[in-house]
């Protein structure tokens, strides 16, 4: 049962951070869409009720999830992942989709995206497997668990959930392995990806590679592993990157060179970015970005909501928005470190990698140092199902949180 | 617990943070007003406000082309629902549109009562908008000349296009901020209005009287001779003024697009191989270097072979290689006695003269894609060059170029640059720009001169010249035909007649140049270009009033 003394163990400032992050989101979302709904003769209010709507549903989630202990999901982990791959195919077969990626079920007056849902659900899996199989589980095991939901986003399309997918088994697997070795074969296969266009440099790399693992006397195994796995990225890029679908592949290639189609994908980055450099230290001022109000930016209120605010704001509150992320990172990653169960703890360090890699990867993605993937801005970019997913991640951190000490009690 | 990973993720989050900060910096402080610019550059919107284009006048002050009132029918698509009403007072389909926009043409450029009839039935969402509509009044005169305007009133060919800054004007501005579909213009955000000036008028040197003739003329020389095209300028010989400048057939700039694209532009300043009117400059030069004087002997050799070629004479009679002056060479047109004096020149002091004659430069009277012609450099010559130059051939001039070096020798060995526009002038009278008689250099010395005139006189008295001469004044001028050329060979059948020409010769007041191309019931430049310069030149002095200087 929850208590005061348990709230008083509660992770205040995390509570804070989201509050002041959603109230940052609706007061943007207000900006960016009340004047242009409002002149096209829609409902100026329609996507600030809509928004608020989500954060009172989501809180009331946060507060379920915290006052519900954490340590039951460990069992309906099974359940939830079945769930979820019942929802994604249902997704893929009845749902609908919009702006080109993301698919959304319509339940009556209700929708939401079932692939925001499997973010959450591969979290608690992953915690769950982890937590059965401690240090010493295998690395195909989990991969395998997170393959099949990766192709289900993937061929949604959506490259943006796929990709959090995929890092978030990365990250969870290498925080539970907490070995170099796998460090290395996490990270090198990105570097062979990168190098394999030159094919000498490429040889060289790989030599290098062989003489630094054979040195460091890795096990025969790991190391044709890891070779192994950098042979095949680099070999099979090209080939992958003929199975993304030309929007994603102009995604990429524009993000490389975004000058490229001013008013094609890279006009998202350019505009994006000119909305932020012209927000200057103190921003152009609510309500008053040229960028912003005249609609330069298309669906700015939903993966490029940090445009508005650089502009707007300027860096004095884009910094304040990452410094609020920073401590919700921070906060999750000490609770990893504190929480004595190893699915609570390992839960954390998965919700540290979820909300950090869609804060920073959605800045650099609108400050134009990162490809357009289509990942939120959490607590503050419009969409109810992200919100309500978010808030019910940090409603189990609170949990995890006023129950990591037995001595508490 | 493992303290290393802890440490691990959470300096990797930091690392990633600060990459993110140092780009924050970068873009908002760094490079904050290079994004600002940009900002402000993409949303500033510019709308012209209509204003009068200048008129273009010839030498007299005679409307060429003006500027009338005349209204257009715009719609907003978003709203707007009557289209069959407005299609049965406009008498045409009305739409569709796209909906999306806010504006959108229906007609442009009606008259005042179809457009009042519209005012009155007060259709929602459809204007009425003010424009000003280009006319020529004179039709097809100098249509070659003046060109035309676009539906915009922007030039697009000849004068209208070459002179577009001066006549169009500075087009009232307000400058605001709209959003990337360009519409929904933020009135409040309205900059400023910069005030419209009008175009400038342009008078030319083109007097429209002497341009009628001219027209007249060659319209007649081309249906007599069932020719393909032809083009007349008469020049003013004392100041380089182009008094009339035509080319047949041409077009109504009114109603432009119903005329093929070759009539819109005259070939005058286009290339040509000259044939024989080239030997005046060829004795000219000759004479003026002293390497001949009116009592050198020539041989009228029926061919001569230069460098393996073998040079004939174009009229087939046979001279026999008879000694024969330089004033019969002319008269008779005789090849290879152009060629002996282009030989006894040399290429270096020909070319030198064949420049000075402003042959291979511009002149640039302000006709759109004027040609320089070609005049090749002596070390680029091929051995017969030099001899095939001598009577107008491996050379490509200008019709303009031509008749500017004809200028120089009937005024008294000083060319003057030839001009076509002889005022821009704002209406407020604070910008005016006037071409003046500028001498470009002496080509020939005034000795020369007069001598040219008693060979070109002699030319109209007794040779190929004859079918020019007129009764009240005396004439000096030069017969061509010449074989044109076809992808680099000669074609069979198809000449350029020519004559070129001065009066009257005591005093020269009017050079002319009459070419005719592709005539075909004749071929000779005596015959078919000779009456024709008769024709405009007399009468172009007579309305002059040039007095007579013919001794009857």
């Amino acid at each position: 049962m929850i208590n005061l003394r348990m709230l008083r163990v509660s992770d205040k400032s995390m509570f804070v951070s989201i509050f002041i992050l959603v109230a940052i989101g609706l007061v943007m979302i207000a900006s960016t869409t009340y004047f242009s709904e409002l002149k096209a003769g829609r409902d100026a209010l329609f996507y600030i009720k809509r928004q608020f709507g989500a954060f009172i549903f989501g809180f009331l989630l946060m507060g379920a999830a915290a006052y519900f202990d954490y340590r039951h999901l460990k069992r309906f982990a099974p359940l939830l992942y079945i769930s979820m791959i019942f929802l994604l195919l249902a997704g893929h077969f009845f749902g609908v989709a919009s702006q080109g990626a993301q698919r959304w079920i319509y339940l009556g007056p209700f929708s939401f995206q079932p692939s925001e849902v499997a973010k959450l659900i591969m979290i608690i899996t992953l915690a769950a497997f982890f937590d059965i199989r401690k240090e010493k589980s295998d690395m195909i095991s989990p991969l395998l668990l997170t393959a099949v939901p990766f192709f289900l986003v993937f061929k949604q399309p959506d490259l943006g959930t796929a990709l959090v997918i995929g890092v978030l088994a990365v990250g969870m697997l290498l925080w539970n392995k907490n070995s170099p070795v796998l460090l290395t074969m996490a990270v090198s296969p990105f570097l062979s990806i990168v190098l394999s266009r030159n094919l000498y440099v490429w040889i060289i790399y790989l030599f290098v590679l062989w003489l630094l693992l054979y040195f460091s006397r890795v096990k025969t195994f790991d190391m044709l592993l890891i070779l192994g796995l950098n042979i095949g990225a680099g070999a099979a890029f090209p080939v992958l990157w003929g199975m993304l679908k030309g929007y994603q592949q102009m995604r990429i290639v524009t993000f490389l060179n975004p000058g490229l189609d001013p008013h094609g994908l890279g006009y998202h980055t350019l505009q994006s970015t000119i909305a932020i450099g012209g927000g200057g230290l103190f921003g152009q001022g609510l309500f008053h970005g040229s960028q912003t109000q005249l609609q330069f930016i298309p669906i700015q209120h939903s993966d490029f909501i940090f445009s508005a605010i650089g502009e707007e704001l300027g860096l004095v509150g884009s910094l304040m928005v990452l410094l609020l992320f920073l401590n919700i990172i921070w906060r999750a990653i000490v609770l990893a470190e504190e929480s004595e169960d190893y699915f609570g703890s390992i839960f954390a360090a998965g919700a540290a990698i979820f909300i950090g890699f869609h804060a920073l990867v959605n800045m650099g993605m609108t400050m134009g140092i990162l490809p357009v993937v289509g990942i939120p801005l959490p607590f503050v970019s419009y969409g109810g199902t992200s919100l309500v997913v978010n808030m019910t991640v940090i409603g189990i951190l609170q949990s995890i949180a006023m129950r990591r000490q037995k001595l508490i009690f | 617990m493992n303290k290393r990973r802890t440490y691990f993720l959470l300096i990797l989050f930091v690392l990633i943070a600060f990459v993110i900060v140092a780009r924050l910096v970068d873009l908002q402080i760094i490079h904050h007003r290079f994004y600002k610019e940009k900002a402000e550059h993409q949303r500033r919107r510019i709308i012209s406000l209509a204003v009068d284009r200048g008129d273009i006048l010839d030498r007299n002050g005679r409307i060429l082309a003006t500027s009338l009132n005349s209204f257009s029918i715009a719609v907003n698509p978003r709203h707007f629902t009557s289209a069959e009403v407005l299609s049965k007072m406009l008498g045409g389909p009305v739409g569709p549109f796209d909906q999306r926009k806010l504006f959108a043409w229906v007609k442009r450029k009606i008259d005042k009562t179809s457009a009042e009839k519209i005012v009155e039935a007060k259709i929602p969402y459809v204007s009425i908008i003010p424009e000003k509509k280009r006319v020529y009044p004179k039709g097809h005169l100098a249509s070659q000349v003046i060109g035309f305007v676009g539906m915009d009133n922007e030039g697009l060919s000849g004068l209208e296009l070459s002179c577009d800054k001066f006549l169009k004007g500075v087009a009232g501005q307000i400058v605001t901020e709209s959003d990337p579909m360009g519409y929904e213009l933020l009135a409040v955000r309205e900059k400023d209005r910069e005030e419209a000036s009008p175009g400038m008028n342009l008078t030319l040197t083109i007097d429209e009287s002497i341009q009628y003739i001219a027209e007249r003329a060659l319209e007649g020389a081309i249906k007599q001779f069932q020719a393909v095209s032809g083009c007349i300028i008469v020049m003013d010989a004392k100041s380089g003024e182009i008094l009339a400048l035509a080319g047949k057939p041409d077009f109504d700039p009114n109603e432009y697009a119903k005329s093929p694209p070759a009539r819109w532009k005259s070939f005058a300043t286009d290339v040509y191989e000259p044939g024989s009117t080239f030997k005046v400059i060829t004795t000219a030069s000759g004479l003026d270097e002293g390497v001949i004087n009116l009592d050198t002997k020539l041989n009228a050799l029926d061919s001569i072979t230069l460098g393996g070629k073998v040079i004939k004479n174009s009229h087939q009679i046979q001279w026999g290689g008879s000694a024969i002056s330089v004033s019969r060479m002319l008269e008779q047109s005789i090849n290879t006695g152009a060629v002996q004096v282009g030989l006894k020149l040399g290429p270096d002091r020909f070319y030198k003269k064949m420049k000075d004659f402003g042959f291979g430069d511009l002149l640039s009277i302000g006709l759109p894609g004027e040609s320089r012609g070609l005049l090749r450099d002596p070390k680029n010559w091929y051995k017969p060059d030099i001899g095939m130059m001598a009577f107008g051939q491996s050379i490509a001039v200008t019709p303009i170029q031509l008749l500017s070096a004809f200028q120089a020798i009937a005024n008294e060995g000083e060319r003057i640059k030839p001009t076509l526009i002889k005022r821009i002038e704002s209406l407020d009278g604070s910008f005016v720009k006037t071409n003046s008689a500028d001498l470009i250099n002496h080509p020939i010395s005034k000795k020369t001169c007069e001598e040219m005139k008693g060979l070109l006189e002699n030319v109209v008295l007794n040779g190929s010249g004859k079918r020019a001469k007129m009764v009240s004044y005396r004439v000096g001028g030069k017969t061509g035909t010449a074989q044109k050329a076809v992808r680099g060979v000669y074609a069979q059948g198809r000449f350029i007649a020519s004559f070129c020409g001065m009066a009257p010769l005591s005093d020269p007041e009017i050079v002319a140049l009459v070419i005719v191309n592709e005539p075909k019931t004749s071929i000779w430049g005596e015959s078919v270009a000779g009456p024709t310069f008769r024709e405009v030149v007399e009468n172009a002095l007579r309305y002059l009033n040039v007095p007579p200087d013919v001794i009857k």
